[in-house]
């Protein structure tokens, strides 16, 4: 059985974090559009990572040594609950503060600490992810590019695909065969740091169904990596990937992702001299879940801050956000639509468009629906 | 939610009511003895303050209690009587002995009163019918006029005048506020019975050669069911640990009300929910009346239409939301309904 997430509270010395991220925000977003705002943590945008760098807030949980602020896990949650609030731009820093940045810290030996967790907290290192291959989506455990031993190093041959921000960043983590065959699954995966300058790799970007490219296919072909390209141990991806996901799943990115759409639709209501009695229940009921997906993404992050490994917790949590995420551009799309000779402002209605083209991807990216609900049931003894 | 608390309510609510004797109350029975095992508890003077002879348990001490209530289907006012209790000692009125319901439907006219579907009417010694004039305690053993309600303990009931017995009651308390947390705490209870007799179900019943629980769509079902529960609990316990509504003075006063209406409305969807999915994996045999599961799913069915629906809290906290100063919907979410510690500055 899963054990039960407590009811648990953001440290004040965290929480006090949140006014003057707020107030940074409200000066640098000034005038930026909805619609643009909406792309969250999809929308690039390098300066405004460093500018965000510069006031010590990309990688503030890593130790003061490797020129983070030493702060704890809450600490980033409000920034990062800030940030999703405000449709702040975060693309290029997100995953190397979220996911690769803890990764090497936790995994990866001196030297690489030294050299990359410096540069992701300057916001002058930025990193993709390179899970996913051509065959390899859901059933992670099957792939197949593949790292042979060669003098003083490695020879990486393979293919990713669905690569978020591989043409912007200048590192991959990728997780690749080291050993044995696809038979031997979970068995004989370690994970590489890879400069996607080196020679033989080549960045193909994919154009999405909303016009943007923020994912691409990556083609590694005999591309040379010294012995300190390895992260971790030999043969220990698996291990280490799936750590790394309960910190993907778990953050208030899970349950924020629609978050520009509905303020924005508030804000609407709110201009109403009487918002219908339709749209004030259907606001109290987003409402209502967000109550309780706050809560449990708080108890997530408690269980991560004690040193717990809350995986099938975080993906509970996630699956349920990415349900609300959903619902919020569906239910949203259907109000506006109540009375057809009533128009709706342009700019609700253009944040409405793009939330409702890509929220499909919510429940895919970051682990299926499906495979979620496959952990939940493990987790329960089903399987 | 503390374990000793917990542990205690689980112990007195295992022991005074097993499924036997709760069917015996839904089939019409009075349940003395029940009542009786869980007056010696010492629960129900938990609310009211210890200058007053009583426990002076906070809003979050009584949780696990009215939590264990649902989770057990007791066919009693545990809660409400609690609450009552409370307000009675904080009122400086005499006790009342047995069972008090919350009739929040009522009204009074020509010196009589009504209140309908009053829950736990039927099991209830006394009701506390709220009005426009106050409250007043009447005793529904001097009801005039009892009707059924929407289920088997619910009544509707009238009294044409004033008993002698009856208690005023002078003090402002929001009962609507007070039996929907009651019955959110109550509800998220009784899923988590339906969970459990759903995992262990899909583990045992075999079809096809192997359990149903091996089956993905079944799994998918379950883990649904899953996240229902971990959300409704959560959304509960929320609704029991602000800062602002712990001393039964406050919770009387019906402090914190967007969170009972978020707890309320979130628990009544996933209510729904929770039911169908538990029924779906029982199969035929949850629709018998000897397996518990119904006992269970038939106090969510109850609780959604007791003390205000989804669409009732909805539309009170979409209303609230839009007319809390003009801030930002997360700002609300985090101020007023998820944070430990009240409104930040």
């Amino acid at each position: 059985m899963i054990p039960v997430l407590d009811l648990s509270e953001i440290p004040p010395e965290d929480e006090a974090l949140r006014a003057p991220v707020r107030a940074f925000l409200q000066e640098r977003l000034r005038g930026m559009p909805a619609e643009r705002r909406a792309r969250s943590w999809m929308g690039f945008d390098a300066e405004f990572s460093r500018d965000l760098a510069a006031q010590g807030w990309i990688g503030l949980t890593f130790p003061q040594e490797y020129g983070g602020l030493g702060r704890a896990h809450f600490a980033r949650y409000v920034v990062v609950e800030e940030l999703l609030a405000a449709g702040a731009p975060v693309s290029a820093h997100w995953i190397a503060d979220r996911q690769s940045g803890p990764l090497i810290l936790r995994y990866g030996d001196e030297t690489q600490r030294r050299f990359f967790l410096p540069l992701i907290c300057r916001a002058e290192a930025f990193f993709c992810i390179g899970m996913s291959e051509p065959n390899s989506g859901s059933d992670l455990a099957s792939v197949r590019s593949r790292a042979h031993r060669s003098q003083g190093g490695w020879v990486l041959n393979g293919r990713k695909i669905w690569t978020t921000n591989a043409d912007r960043s200048h590192f991959m983590i990728a997780l690749v065969r080291t050993s044995g065959t696809t038979d031997d699954r979970q068995k004989g995966l370690s994970q590489f740091v890879i400069d996607l300058s080196l020679p033989g790799v080549t960045v193909r970007p994919i154009r999405d169904l909303a016009g943007d490219e923020h994912f691409s296919e990556v083609f590694l072909d005999d591309v040379q990596l010294g012995e300190d390209a390895l992260i971790g141990q030999e043969g220990a991806g698996w291990e280490q990937v799936t750590a790394e996901l309960a910190f993907e799943r778990s953050g208030p990115e899970r349950f924020l992702s629609s978050i520009v759409l509905l303020e924005e639709w508030a804000i609407y209501l709110r201009s109403l001299a009487r918002p219908s009695e339709q749209d004030e229940v259907l606001l109290g009921r987003i409402v209502a879940h967000m109550t309780a997906l706050r809560a449990l993404s708080i108890a997530v992050t408690a269980r991560l801050v004690r040193g717990d490994k809350p995986a099938v917790e975080a993906a509970l949590v996630k699956d349920l956000g990415t349900e609300l995420e959903q619902l919020i551009p569906a239910a949203i799309a259907n109000a506006l639509g109540a009375d057809p000779g009533h128009a709706s402002p342009s700019a609700l209605r253009h944040t409405l468009a793009y939330t409702s083209r890509m929220a499909p991807s919510y429940s895919l990216r970051g682990g299926t629906r499906e495979i979620l609900r496959g952990m939940i049931a493990r987790g329960m003894g089903l399987r | 939610m503390d374990p000793l608390i917990s542990s205690a309510a689980d112990q007195l609510f295992s022991k005074a009511a097993p499924p036997e004797a709760v069917r015996e109350v839904l089939n019409g029975q009075a349940g003395d003895a029940m009542w009786a095992e869980i007056e010696a508890s010492g629960f129900l003077d938990g609310l009211v303050p210890e200058q007053l002879g009583g426990s002076g348990l906070s809003a979050t001490d009584v949780f696990p209690v009215l939590f264990a209530c649902g989770k057990y289907a007791v066919p009693a006012p545990v809660g409400e009587t609690m609450f009552a209790r409370a307000a009675l000692a904080l009122a400086g009125c005499e006790c009342v002995p047995g069972p008090v319901a919350l009739g929040v439907r009522s009204g009074s006219k020509h010196g009589g009163f009504a209140s309908f579907d009053v829950p736990h009417g039927r099991v209830a010694a006394w009701v506390l019918v709220s009005g426009e004039d106050g409250t007043v305690v009447l005793p529904t053993d001097g009801a005039s006029f009892r009707g059924p309600g929407s289920d088997s303990l619910s009544l509707d009931l009238r009294w044409d005048s004033c008993t002698d017995d009856a208690v005023e009651l002078p003090l402002d308390a929001d009962w609507l506020v007070a039996g929907a947390r009651i019955e959110s705490a109550a509800m998220a209870g009784a899923m988590e019975s339906i969970l459990a007799s759903s995992v262990r179900y899909a583990g045992e019943r075999v079809q096809f050669g192997r359990p149903i629980g091996r089956f993905q769509a079944v799994q998918q079902q379950v883990s649904i069911l899953t996240e229902q529960v971990f959300a409704s609990r959560m959304a509960a316990e929320l609704a029991f640990s602000s800062p602002r509504a712990q001393a039964a003075v406050d919770l009387l006063a019906g402090a914190d009300r967007p969170r009972v209406a978020a707890a309320k409305t979130r628990i009544g969807e996933a209510a729904i929910l929770a039911a169908a999915i538990a029924h779906g994996v029982h199969g035929a045999i949850g629709i018998t009346e000897e397996f518990d599961l119904q006992l269970h799913t038939g106090r969510l069915q109850s609780g959604r239409l007791r003390f205000g629906s989804e669409a009732y809290w909805a539309r009170e906290l979409g209303r609230n939301v839009l007319t809390h100063g003009g801030a930002r919907v997360v700002d609300f979410l985090r101020e007023e309904l998820t944070s430990s510690r009240g409104a930040s500055p």
